[in-house]
């Protein structure tokens, strides 16, 4: 009788450390550590896609608002004077550094429109250059993350196998109730490293595109505003 | 740390995941248990019984024959006794009445008394027919009983010189008339004696305990002989307790076992809870593995009964088994017993 209460107890043990804390707590210090950084870089994850997300919602508004205002022949001027003390988009940070290196040339002196064409176009590319890496910025992280944690989890889990594959060697018990938690242990760092890693690699190439998008965009505005600027500075030439 | 409502990612991130860990833990709290269950592996049932019952058959013999014997090339000098006419031998007070088996072992049995009363027939004729032979001189020439004889040759030279001088008395009285009937009396005991079935002669001993041949031939030896094998039997039976034999040997066993049991205190009323309880029995008695309950219930007083009546049966353990009883292991070895406080416990 004493026998069947100890194996009963034995039973009671096994089918109660099945759950997820415990299977968290009583997993080997390494494994411990990739869950916890698994963890970490999930939330961190999430929380660029959400970032991500919201900023290119506002933008694309925004830019769709720029847009209308700015061909609906409205004077340039007081566009610029509206935004230039804080542009919201990428298109409008684009227009007003045009505006600023056109008033620059031509307001002050009068002089130095002889070149103008070619620093506008080095101003909008640059510009150009520095919103399209805002745009951008952070989703390098996602890559990572999505490409890295599914190895990272491997790692927990083939720890962890190892170890528990270690105890059933100094144990020498073989039985299923004694081997399969630390082998559910072990899985469960795969487990959240692909939790980590699927939505980062779905955000990454649906965010990706998205700024792609919105980087032809702001170039095909930029060189529509070239055009018309350098149109400008060739009447103003050919009226002196 | 002031939130940004600009980039509300890395809250709203980690709100999320605190209630994702959450319901994880609530939902994977009580993992479902596999209800338990054991491979089915085909499995033909086969009563022990049965391939004792199989009279000896032959794999390579073409039919079954309605009368199986085993296959014999010639007549055994020993007749083997099955261990089921052992039961014969004692005295019981009711002898199974069983139909005759049609196992060929137990057929010798008639036939033996006229085997040892043939070689002793022949006997006294003998002396007769061959000393009226030899002392008329050839005259009658009586060769009909020496040529069926297939040993006559070798007894003879000793004969002649031992036995005509006893009978020697009788023979001037002989006339023709005695002599037909002599030879007719001895004429029915020969062909009693077929060729298989050698007649008595003393001196055969000597010879054959003196030859250092082997056999020149390793038959299958019989009570008869038998050219042709039978496959197997068609309604051969082994040893059976019939109804009444197995009526005794119950209550032998309940007998034992009432006054190993002690049914639990409180469930004495329950008319319901007989377990019915099957063990194995070794020849000696003594229950081997372990008692399996036929009708198990899963309610808790059907339990503690059938584990009291498992520890009696434990507690009984070599069990006496009555002596007649024996020779039927094969049918008594599975006994189920119905422990029915009313019928155990009177």
């Amino acid at each position: 009788m004493n026998g069947t209460e100890v194996v009963a107890g034995a039973l009671q043990t096994a089918s109660s450390e099945i759950s997820i804390w415990t299977m968290f707590w009583n997993a080997h210090f390494v494994v411990k550590l990739v869950m916890l950084g698994l963890l970490a870089s999930s939330v961190w994850c999430w929380s660029i896609i959400i970032d991500k997300e919201l900023l290119f919602r506002r933008e694309r508004r925004s830019m769709d608002r720029f847009e209308e205002v700015f061909w609906s022949g409205q004077s340039l001027e007081e566009l610029y004077r509206a935004l230039s003390e804080r542009p919201n988009n990428a298109m409008a940070a684009v227009f007003v550094a045009a505006m600023n290196e056109w008033k620059r040339s031509v307001e002050n002196s009068g002089r130095a429109v002889t070149n103008l064409t070619q620093r506008l176009d080095k101003v909008l590319d640059v510009t150009i250059q520095r919103e399209v890496e805002r745009l951008e910025s952070k989703l390098l992280v996602l890559a990572t993350i999505g490409s890295a944690s599914p190895f990272i989890g491997l790692f927990g889990t083939v720890w962890g196998i190892m170890n528990s594959f270690r105890s059933i060697a100094a144990s020498k018990n073989t039985s299923l109730a004694v081997v399969a938690p630390g082998i559910a242990e072990a899985l469960f760092a795969t487990a959240i490293g692909l939790f980590a890693a699927i939505p980062a690699v779905i955000a990454y190439n649906k965010l990706q595109a998205e700024a792609a998008k919105q980087q032809a965009r702001v170039e095909g505005f930029a060189d529509e505003f070239s055009a018309i600027l350098s149109r400008q500075i060739d009447e103003r030439i050919a009226a002196e | 740390m002031a939130i940004k409502w600009s980039e509300p990612g890395l809250p709203v991130s980690g709100a999320i995941h605190i209630l994702c860990i959450v319901a994880t833990l609530v939902a994977f709290s009580n993992p479902p248990k596999f209800e338990y269950m054991s491979e089915s592996v085909p499995v033909e049932i086969i009563n022990a019984d049965e391939p004792n019952q199989i009279a000896k058959g032959e794999k390579s013999a073409k039919e079954a024959k309605p009368d199986p014997k085993p296959r014999a090339d010639k007549v055994a000098a020993v007749t083997e006794t099955k261990p089921d006419s052992a039961m014969d031998k004692r005295d019981v007070v009711t002898p199974p009445s069983r139909p005759p088996s049609p196992e060929p072992e137990t057929k010798p049995t008639p036939p033996q008394p006229p085997k040892v009363a043939e070689p002793a027939k022949p006997e006294p004729p003998k002396p007769q027919p061959k000393e009226e032979v030899k002392d008329e001189a050839l005259l009658k020439a009586e060769k009909k009983p020496e040529p069926p004889k297939p040993e006559p040759p070798k007894p003879e030279p000793p004969k002649p010189e031992k036995k005509p001088e006893p009978p020697k008395p009788e023979q001037p009285k002989l006339d023709p008339t005695q002599l037909a009937k002599l030879i007719e009396q001895s004429k029915p005991a020969q062909p009693k004696s077929d060729p298989n079935t050698k007649p008595f002669n003393p001196n055969d001993i000597k010879k054959m305990l003196e030859s250092k041949e082997k056999p020149a031939m390793a038959a299958s030896t019989g009570a008869e002989v038998n050219k042709t094998a039978s496959l197997g039997a068609p309604n051969a039976t082994g040893p059976k307790l019939n109804p009444s034999q197995k009526g005794q040997f119950g209550d032998a066993i309940k007998d034992q076992l009432s006054q190993c049991w002690s049914p639990p205190a409180g469930v004495m009323d329950g008319h319901t809870l007989k377990p019915m309880i099957k063990f194995n029995l070794q020849p000696d008695g003594s229950v081997v593995g372990q008692p399996v309950v036929m009708n198990d219930q899963s309610s808790p007083a059907f339990r503690a009964m059938a584990d009291s009546a498992m520890r009696a049966i434990r507690k009984c353990s070599p069990f006496k088994i009555p002596a007649q009883f024996a020779p039927f292991h094969n049918d008594w070895k599975d006994t189920t017993v119905i422990f029915d406080p009313k019928d155990i416990l009177g």
